[in-house]
């Protein structure tokens, strides 16, 4: 039942759109494989970064709501850290025709600014939210960095742990997990 | 005899007295059966079924309806509350589904704060009052405000519509008639929440009136009846006094007044019995939480019972296996003709009453527990107890499904001495009554043995009094059970009428003891003393 007519007029219309900070680009012929691009919000740990996020829309949109994930790595509560899977209402139960892919990716946008840690995705990083917010922020931003911005030139941190002879992605991997803490990170590659 | 009244109909109800002298005319019914209604007994028209829908059902009593006499009970509620409360039916409708279907708690709720429950079941919009809904249909009684004059674009497809496409929920929000149909058979194929369908605008809580239902599914007449279906599922689903047969393929509701523990598919359904609180087979004496407690256990153990308990045994003296493969538990091994109890694997002549042998296999006897007993010992022995238990379970569920297999032949048993004798149908019927005794009775037995396993062990009067109950029912159970297995010629009728009656007082005994928790002393005569129903 999906509607084409509407998925172009929805395209249309965001394609006019350059203010609100995101973007859609259609990946398969049918339109039925979208990406979508949001910018981190300001004031957030997320500020700076591009996250890159698939949407597939299904047979019944709009009646039924199109299906996103966070293709690009993100440290937030409602987001799975492994598999980008989103907790967000509107894209469940609380979804409405009149709702649009631009509204639903405001909405992502919003939940960036305001994690709901009780009805978390991610329960590793929701316990890090309520119980350490500044090593939850210290870890969001450098996912962010690490993750979700152009990489024109490494973090300072990754090349000096490249020197110190772990491969690349180790040290990334551990400086992610150490949220960025680069004494913790070369504890955890040295105990591994 | 007194037996040609008794037919199909189910004539009893827990404020009876049991008293076996008086009313030869009456015919218990399981004590756990409620009373079936005159009307679920007779056929009726549609005119009555109506009728009847809104009528309350006496306390204790229950009958079987069909899905078109739910229908109109469900108006005849709606219409009820609607006039109470001075809303449309429609609207007392979606009110009655919030409070589960309880009246008493919806005027509670509705009068402490009418608006806080109208918006919170969506209807704070609709207009329109219960003089407007008709006694058919509860389909037109919301008012529904005009789309805009000049015409909108659609929020849903992005589309120019004239004012004369669009339909309009009380909220006030307009969508095209297309795309509303899209919306509304959408949710219809995410199957019964569909009824609980919002306005399509965002965020906006206004539930689809019926009457807009009808209008944007006209074009699709089928998905508008199962709108319709699942409204009255919800009914049944959630009405404390309705329940779905839970029989497989059955499909019959039973609609029940207060107090009906437990319920018959009869006459007219399929004859299974359920709980009507948890739709389960019935269950009594046990209480639906233990025999949830129970299922589970016997999930956990299952396989270590299931290893334990091998399908066969071995003859007790010449050790040929043994399948049984008929329902009474009284074994003649065929190589040697010796006779013993499947349960308790006892000899049989110490089971009869007449060789002043005790029936003990209902009862276990803890082994003499000493207190440096180990772990494992003391884990061994609640195996052995659990096991004890099981089996017996086991055993009268098998015998329970041999029983109603038995049925089956029973009703040829039934032809074929009708033949012989040169009686009545009715007659016979005698043969059918002991067996859905038997059946009953296993039932029952089944459950003594969850109940028994989680009486109080240090209850030891209430046990006892129990396991005697339990005992005395196991015993005439059997009899009963071997009689109605008898070759048609040897078989007396007298007798096969009067255990039948025993059986049943028995198992009355039972179950109210056990409801009363087992203090009183049940009636204190006893039947197998003094068989007092007279045969004529």
């Amino acid at each position: 039942m999906a509607d084409k007519g509407r998925i172009k007029k929805e395209l249309t219309e965001l394609s006019r759109d350059t203010k609100s900070g995101v973007t859609v680009e259609v990946k398969s012929e049918d339109m039925h494989e979208l990406e979508g691009t949001i910018s981190g919000p300001e004031g957030t740990p997320y500020e700076g970064g591009t996250y890159v996020i698939t949407i597939s829309i299904p047979r019944g949109y709009p009646f039924e709501p199109p299906k996103m994930k966070f293709l690009t790595k993100i440290w937030h509560p409602n987001i799975s850290s492994q598999t980008g899977a989103i907790c967000l209402d509107i894209l469940k139960d609380q979804w409405s025709p009149a709702l649009t892919i631009k509204t639903a990716l405001l909405s992502l946008q919003a939940l960036l600014c305001s994690p709901e840690p009780e009805d978390p995705q991610d329960a590793q990083v929701a316990t890090m939210y309520k119980q350490d917010p500044a090593k939850f922020r210290q870890t969001a931003k450098f996912w962010t960095e690490t993750y979700a911005q152009k990489s024109d030139g490494e973090s300072a941190a990754i090349s000096r742990l490249v020197e110190m002879g772990f491969s690349r992605d180790r040290a990334v991997a551990a400086l992610a997990q150490a949220g960025g803490d680069e004494t913790e990170a070369v504890n955890k590659l040295l105990s591994s | 005899m007194s037996e040609e009244e008794e037919d199909e109909n189910y004539v009893y109800s827990d404020e009876d007295e049991l008293e076996l002298e008086e009313e030869e005319e009456e015919v218990y019914a399981p004590p756990s059966h409620g009373r079936a209604s005159e009307e679920g007994a007779s056929s009726r028209g549609s005119t009555e079924s109506a009728a009847m829908g809104g009528k309350r059902l006496q306390d204790g009593t229950y009958t079987l309806i069909e899905r078109s006499e739910v229908e109109a009970a469900m108006l005849a509620k709606a219409r009820e509350v609607s006039e109470l409360l001075e809303v449309s039916a429609s609207c007392a409708e979606v009110l009655l589904r919030y409070t589960g279907w309880s009246s008493e708690r919806l005027m509670e709720q509705f009068l402490a704060d009418p608006e806080k429950v109208s918006s919170r079941c969506g209807v704070d919009k609709w207009t329109g009052g219960c003089e407007g809904s008709t006694a058919s249909s509860l389909d037109s009684d919301v008012a529904l405000p005009p789309a805009p004059s000049g015409g909108l674009t659609c929020r849903i497809c992005f589309l120019e519509v004239p004012a004369s496409e669009a339909l309009t929920a009380p909220c006030g929000h307009s969508f095209c008639g297309e795309c509303y149909e899209g919306y509304l058979a959408n949710k219809i194929d995410e199957g019964s929440s569909c009824v609980h369908a919002t306005c399509p605008e965002d965020k906006c809580t206004t539930l689809v009136p019926p009457k807009l239902w009808q209008r944007a599914l006209s074009g699709i007449p089928d998905k508008l009846a199962k709108y319709k279906t699942f409204r009255i599922d919800n009914f049944i689903t959630f009405s404390k006094e309705l329940r779905w047969c839970p029989a497989p393929n059955c499909g019959k509701v039973v609609r029940a007044g207060a107090c009906v523990a437990s319920v018959k598919c009869a006459p007219g359904g399929c004859g299974f019995s359920f709980c009507m609180k948890c739709g389960e087979e019935a269950h009594q004496p046990a209480s639906c939480e233990l025999v949830q407690q129970w299922a589970e256990k016997c999930q956990n153990e299952s396989e270590t019972a299931n290893w334990i308990l091998a399908n066969t045994k071995r003859c007790p003296k010449c050790q040929t296996r043994i399948e049984k493969n008929q329902g009474c538990n009284h074994m003649s091994c065929s190589q040697c003709k010796h006779e013993f109890c499947w349960m308790c694997m006892g000899d049989w002549s110490e089971h009869g009453a007449s060789t002043g042998g005790y029936y003990k296999c209902n009862k276990f006897d803890p082994l003499k527990a000493t207190d440096e007993e180990s772990d494992s010992a003391r884990a061994k022995r609640e195996l052995d107890r659990y096991l004890h238990y099981y089996k017996r379970y086991h055993g009268h569920d098998q015998a329970q499904k041999f029983a109603v297999k038995q049925l089956e032949a029973t009703e040829k048993r039934m032809v074929e001495l009708q033949e012989s004798t040169h009686g009545s149908w009715i007659d016979v019927q005698f043969l059918k009554t002991a067996n859905e005794m038997v059946i009953d009775c296993r039932r029952a037995l089944k459950s003594t043995y969850i109940f028994g396993y989680y009486l109080d062990p240090s209850a030891t009067k209430q046990r006892e009094l129990f396991e005697n109950l339990q005992e005395h029912l196991e015993r005439f159970t059997e009899t009963l059970s071997e009689m109605t297995e008898q070759p048609l010629e040897t078989m007396d009728r007298t007798e096969v009428v009067n255990i039948t009656r025993v059986t049943e007082s028995f198992l009355h005994n039972l179950i109210s003891g056990a409801e009363s928790g087992l203090d009183v002393v049940p009636d204190a005569k006893d039947p197998t003393t003094k068989p007092t129903v007279a045969a004529s």
